[in-house]
């Protein structure tokens, strides 16, 4: 993908457009945009990270995507599950401190209601060859989310050298050498501090 | 007494797990298994296993999971002490961020947090990359099995549905669901 696709409204009109609108509707468009998340994410939290991308960014433009880069930076450098902390971000920034808490509810909700029914029979709902059927078919549109959101997120960040650099290092710790992404985040923060802070001024000084 | 000790061990869980679901499993064996003799190692397998299966982000679904099984083993009510664990595992991180969010407006003023921030877009842009990948490896080739070719030929084919028509995340996820189902009729399992 090399544009935004046509349908994408104007993030910032349609993200103004949003906190207009009462709070009532504010507090019912995200539980029903996080409620739907909690029931279909599978496969770990960036899959919300790709659904965040799509409709948040893409569709609803409640969100830019220079937003969603940093709301997945403070999420991974924070206690808790991703997806919970990106679901509590945005209810902030949507609709307050309320916001954050019915986002993060609505989050969920679902994964908790799942749970709750399937613990009585669960090791014959992990047997069943149509859930284990539905589930492969999930996991797999599920990856194709996260590459798609790769590919965009990846248009989004400067081309130089040292941002290649900083990509290439972070994808071969978490990929290759399974480190902890807490880290590999911090470093990137350290890197920015560094390049996009320190640098330019010392350059500036000594011009 | 159970529901407290449920909701502190899980808000200790929360509180010191970073960097993803899969972070948390050491902790939350050492305190379930290890410190409060709640389940056992075989237990704790199935409860990954069945995590993984089902919808939502796998510390909640860990966090209900263990208890709705607490519960049941002390004779109180499941639904409640499950509400207590789920509650305890995400209560820290909710505080954390509410209270980030509120001071990001003022953090942003400042030159080196809006200097940090650019410099972790790679980043976050690798881990994406790296988290597609795993994921990727994970179902196209399972442990001790050969190549998955009709899952990597589903993903290739998914990928350019969505290169050419216009389909919404929720609607895609739906349809990886039902084709799944339909691949299944026709005796192939993804």
């Amino acid at each position: 993908m090399e544009t935004a696709p046509a349908h994408a409204p104007d993030a910032q009109t349609a993200e103004s457009s949003l906190k207009e609108a009462g709070l009532g509707k504010r507090l019912l468009a995200l539980t029903l945009t996080f409620g739907k998340f909690g029931g279909i994410t599978f496969g770990g939290g960036y899959a919300i990270v790709a659904l965040l991308e799509e409709d948040l960014v893409r569709k609803k433009g409640w969100l830019t995507q220079d937003e969603l880069f940093n709301i997945i930076t403070v999420g991974e450098s924070t206690p808790g599950p991703i997806a919970v902390n990106t679901a509590t971000f945005v209810g902030y920034r949507l609709a307050g401190i309320l916001g954050g808490f019915v986002a993060t509810t609505a989050l969920v909700f679902p994964a908790w209601l799942v749970i709750v029914i399937v613990s009585g029979f669960y090791l014959q709902f992990r047997e069943n060859v149509w859930v284990a059927a539905a589930l492969g078919g999930i996991r797999v549109a599920a990856i194709v989310l996260i590459v798609r959101a790769f590919l965009r997120m990846g248009h989004g960040v400067p081309r130089n050298k040292a941002n290649a650099i900083a990509f290439g290092l972070a994808f071969l710790l978490v990929a290759v050498l399974e480190q902890n992404a807490l880290w590999v985040v911090v470093g990137g923060l350290l890197y920015g501090v560094l390049w996009y802070g320190v640098r330019p001024r010392l350059k500036g000084e000594k011009a | 007494m159970i529901y407290w000790m449920l909701f502190w061990t899980f808000l200790k869980v929360g509180l010191f797990t970073i960097g993803g679901g899969y972070a948390m499993i050491p902790l939350i064996q050492q305190q379930l298994i290890d410190r409060h003799g709640w389940i056992t190692h075989e237990q704790f397998t199935d409860f990954v296993g069945i995590a993984e299966s089902t919808p939502g982000p796998f510390a909640i679904n860990i966090a209900t999971f263990a208890g709705i099984h607490v519960g049941e083993q002390h004779g109180l009510s499941p639904i409640l002490a499950s509400v207590c664990s789920t509650g305890g595992v995400v209560l820290p991180s909710l505080i954390i961020i509410l209270l980030i969010a509120g001071a990001f407006h003022y953090a942003m003023r400042h030159w080196a947090v809006r200097a940090a921030l650019e410099g972790a877009k790679p980043v976050v842009v690798g881990l994406i990359g790296a988290a597609a990948v795993t994921l990727l490896s994970h179902t196209l080739l399972p442990a001790g099995d050969t190549f998955h070719w009709a899952a990597a030929g589903f993903a290739v084919a998914l990928f350019l549905l969505t290169q050419w028509v216009k389909i919404g995340a929720v609607a895609l996820i739906l349809l990886g669901g039902a084709l799944g189902l339909v691949l299944q009729c026709f005796g192939i399992s993804l």
